[in-house]
């Protein structure tokens, strides 16, 4: 009898053992065990792109939808918030949390292309100049330090009001930051590689110079890419939300994280909602994209800074 | 060493010109600028007599020589909104700008040393991880929210400081604690991994074993050779501190130069972006050469491997 009650409860134990230690296994297969910040920086990352790709299914009014009855209405934990509209409205009565999730979608979108194309025009550039030597390497090395040391922001401002502003140029133009990291990193890799027996033994063989690169070179230092990657990811979305927080950037009927931000700031006393929920958003991504790079720079590649 | 400042300087002259011209192609080859200050339905006749008046009625390389020499005899042009030259618009600004820009400099400066420097001597301790994970979030947080809620606690909650402005030294605080946090955060960073690259050195172990007391193996032997590759990095923070006060003046409304150049952007007028872009290039790239130059002074092993090249 008391045999039969106790094997439940033991029963439960082991799962619940079990479980944990599954979970433990891995934690501890990806490194994490111990890692409480980067678990949750990771957590909120895979958050943020579950939203940016299917929150549109949970948008519970168009993001363009204004209602002027219902203006600045506070967020449903504030005094005089309403179920209807979790986060509150904006000046137009439009719902912050619809808004905000197609801005984050957006603003997601931007920052991941437009990190692409710096890391493939950037590590092409690197490529080249680690090839050629001489002239070359010379001058992409000084477009390298005028990049490093000019505040882009300037620049890209002037561009987006003189050039023209749609969202290709936008994506183009948030993109070229950062691709002189990459161009950096590549170029000294690559000169590395051209050194090292395995390209010197299909350089022998005669391969020709696109099936080494494309084949042996790249496949080895792609790893290194990747982290930079992830570490430049948080200085394009800082980038695109301020634009577009100064109104240069992502235009209306579009809407970014940064762009929200940029009417709340005009209704800060009145709706400090509008501001403070894009900031937030923005920050803990930023803030935990920077804590995975680190951590992944740490665990797959020591050498780099 | 006379060499290699020789071939700094040709840099950084090759460097403004490059500069230059990109300016010159993003402002005026990128399309007719007439058409930013007239609307399209402007009779033909009006818009040739200000063409010729600002001389783009020119071919493109012609107009580009002109610009060069312009520049050269330190003619930026005139406003197009206000028809008065640049430069005056532009200087009118930057005693506001520099203030801005020093104190934040010197506060996040002496923070940022002194943080990175103690966390590096704590290294591993609860106080290093405090540290570092505050730059991060420092520099992950966009700055102009950073303004924002600044603004909301300190002025409108408490109502200690004033939101916009800068009459007085009250005006200062909310936009360079703005400024200088993100940019202590960020040297706090690299002077934490240069102390730590020096502590490592067999000199440090001599000086420990000579017995030369903790603070001064610390300020004497840790901290000037420390100090050189954080000089190169807080000079590569200049820009990024020029690129940054053009956001915070905006939100702040601080009277600077970088608010000017946004509102000039928002209308358009190309003399003053095009002489404030320049103005910010050419002092990002003297300050670099001073640096660099500062660097071979500091460290007499660069401007040997300079002669080599």
């Amino acid at each position: 009898m008391s045999h039969q009650q106790a094997q439940p409860a033991t029963q439960t134990v082991t799962t619940n053992r079990i479980k944990r230690s599954r979970l433990g296994a891995l934690l501890h297969r990806w490194g994490l065990t111990g890692e409480w910040l980067v678990t949750a920086a990771l957590i909120y990352v895979s958050f943020i792109l579950f939203v940016a790709v299917f929150g549109f299914l949970f948008q519970p009014y168009p993001h363009t939808q204004t209602d002027l009855f219902n203006q600045l209405q506070p967020p449903v934990f504030m005094d005089g918030g309403s179920w209807a509209h979790l986060l509150g409205t904006d000046d137009l009565g439009r719902d912050v949390l619809s808004r905000l999730i197609r801005g984050l979608r957006l603003s997601v979108l931007i920052g991941v292309i437009g990190t692409v194309i710096g890391a493939i025009l950037g590590s092409f550039l690197g490529i080249v100049a680690a090839h050629f030597r001489g002239w070359v390497e010379e001058v992409l090395m000084m477009l390298v330090d005028i990049q490093v040391s000019l505040p882009f922001i300037i620049f890209a401002l002037a561009i987006l009001a003189f050039v023209g502003n749609s969202l290709t140029i936008l994506i183009i133009v948030v993109g070229i930051d950062g691709w002189e990291r990459y161009a950096r990193l590549s170029r000294s890799m690559v000169l590395s590689a051209n050194r090292q027996d395995y390209v010197l033994a299909v350089r022998s063989l005669g391969l020709n110079n696109f099936k080494i690169y494309q084949r042996h070179v790249l496949p080895n230092i792609m790893g290194t890419l990747v982290v930079q990657a992830t570490i430049n990811l948080p200085g394009v979305i800082l980038l695109e939300s301020t634009l577009s927080f100064l109104g240069l950037g992502v235009q209306p009927p579009m809407t970014s994280l940064g762009q929200i931000l940029g009417v709340g700031r005009d209704y800060l006393i009145l709706a400090p909602w509008i501001a403070v929920a894009p900031g937030l958003v923005i920050f803990f991504l930023t803030l935990s994209i920077a804590v995975i790079g680190d951590w992944l720079r740490d665990k797959l590649d020591p050498t780099l800074k | 060493m006379t060499r290699y400042i020789l071939i700094k300087i040709l840099r950084s002259v090759f460097t403004l010109w490059i500069v230059v011209s990109a300016v010159f192609l993003v402002l005026r080859a990128s399309g007719d600028p007439i058409y930013s200050v007239f609307s399209l339905g402007t009779p033909e006749a009006t818009l040739d007599v200000f063409r010729a008046k600002w001389g783009i009625d020119k071919s493109i390389f012609e107009q580009y020589l002109i610009y060069l020499n312009d520049i050269i005899h330190g003619d930026f042009g005139t406003s197009f909104f206000d028809g008065q030259p640049a430069w005056d618009l532009v200087v009118a600004r930057l005693p506001k700008t520099l203030l801005l820009g020093g104190t934040t400099f010197v506060i996040s400066v002496v923070a940022g040393v002194l943080l990175g420097a103690f966390a590096a001597l704590k290294r591993g301790t609860f106080w290093d991880r405090g540290i570092m994970t505050a730059a991060v979030a420092s520099f992950s947080m966009p700055s102009y929210f950073l303004a924002l809620m600044l603004i909301l606690f300190f002025s409108l909650e408490l109502r200690w400081l004033p939101t916009a402005g800068a009459e007085t030294w009250k005006h200062l605080i909310l936009p360079a604690t703005t400024l200088g946090l993100t940019l202590s955060g960020s040297i706090a960073r690299f002077t934490r991994s240069a102390m730590l690259e020096v502590l490592r050195k067999s000199y440090m172990r001599t000086a420990r074993a000579k017995g030369a007391p903790r603070w001064r193996q610390i300020a004497w032997h840790a901290l000037p050779n420390a100090a050189i590759p954080t000089v190169t990095v807080i000079g590569f923070q200049l820009g990024w501190l020029i690129g940054g006060s053009v956001v915070i003046e905006t939100v702040f409304a601080w009277p600077g130069a970088g608010r000017l150049f946004i509102t000039s952007v928002g209308v358009r007028d190309f003399a003053v972006v095009q002489l404030f872009i320049l103005m910010v290039a050419s002092t990002v790239i003297i300050a670099n050469l001073l640096v660099d130059i500062l660097y071979g002074y500091l460290d007499p092993r660069i401007s040997v491997t300079g002669d080599n090249k």
